[in-house]
């Protein structure tokens, strides 16, 4: 019988947190100003944050709200709650999913045709 | 031969019944404060891993097949394809790790076992839900990964003489 940490799990265990780190370091960052709301892998609707006004669709029993920035899964109808317990979202790449019922929001990276700000 | 295979039927049926009931006695456990949501401890890959290191190739996929059909009956089908996915993967990585290669200990398989698991459910919510986004869940899976690796590869090590007087000895000890 081995010992019960070896040279080998060491290194198993080293090599799994650096690819962790490394993942972590490289994720992306910025704000978005767009999310997707997927339903079923396909595109359902792309929603803008930019609004003061925050407004609540409800799709498959997962009821989303979003504006003022960010958005969020504020209830599901699924068992487990994963999409809720993700809480508020407002960076480009940050994501809710509910597999139960297979809806995604995913933020987007902003629009470089839109317009950021208007001078008069 | 003939006592021999009967035995390692049975030893199968049992383990096979022992993950199926760790994996639904699991569903039981509040999450633990230190594990984002959707985190298990995957006390099932105790017997996988023991499966992989004494029974042999069929009845450790036999096993993982028994309780992805489980997880398919009592969660629906993206749990039972979710279970599929990550019990094949890491499946295979342990008949492979512990099988054949037999160079890491309990400690180091438990973890490869659980990163293959999760890399194998967040394949299926990637295609499910059709997003690359849900790799970005990627860092924090793996460092719980280590963490519940090392506490079923811990357990592992402490249940093996148990598991061996379950089994007999009639086909060689692991």
């Amino acid at each position: 019988m081995k010992k019960l940490v070896t040279k080998w799990d060491i290194a198993v265990i080293t090599a799994v947190l650096l690819i962790s780190l490394l993942l972590f370091a490289f994720r992306p960052k910025e704000t978005g100003e767009k999310a997707v709301i997927r339903v079923d892998g396909k595109e359902y609707k792309t929603v803008d944050l930019r609004s003061d006004e925050t407004e609540e669709i409800t799709v498959n029993g997962v009821s989303v709200v979003y504006g003022g920035g960010e958005i969020y899964i504020k209830d599901s109808s699924c068992r487990d709650k994963i999409c809720v317990n993700a809480g508020h979202l407002s960076k480009k790449g940050q994501f809710a999913v509910c597999a139960p019922n297979r809806v995604a929001v995913e933020i987007k990276g902003n629009d470089k045709n839109a317009p950021r700000a208007v001078t008069g | 031969m003939k006592g021999v295979k009967i035995q390692k039927l049975t030893v199968t049926a049992l383990f096979t019944s022992l993950s199926v009931a760790l994996s639904f006695v699991e569903g039981f456990l509040p999450t633990f404060a230190f594990l984002p949501p959707g985190a298990k401890p995957g006390f099932s890959n105790i017997i996988v891993m023991f499966s992989a290191m004494s029974l042999g190739v069929s009845q450790t996929l036999f096993i993982v097949f028994a309780k992805a059909f489980f997880a398919f009956l009592t969660r629906g089908a993206v749990a039972g394809l979710m279970s599929l996915a990550g019990g094949v993967l890491s499946g295979i990585c342990m008949l492979i790790v512990l099988g054949k290669l037999k160079m890491t200990g309990c400690v180091g398989a438990g973890v490869l076992s659980a990163v293959c698991h999760n890399l194998g459910q967040l394949l299926v919510s990637f295609i499910t839900v059709g997003s690359s986004a849900v790799f970005g869940y990627a860092p924090v899976l793996l460092v719980v990964s280590v963490v519940t690796g090392v506490i079923t590869g811990a357990i592992l090590r402490a249940a093996i003489p148990y598991f061996n007087k379950l089994r007999g000895t009639e086909w060689g000890m692991p």
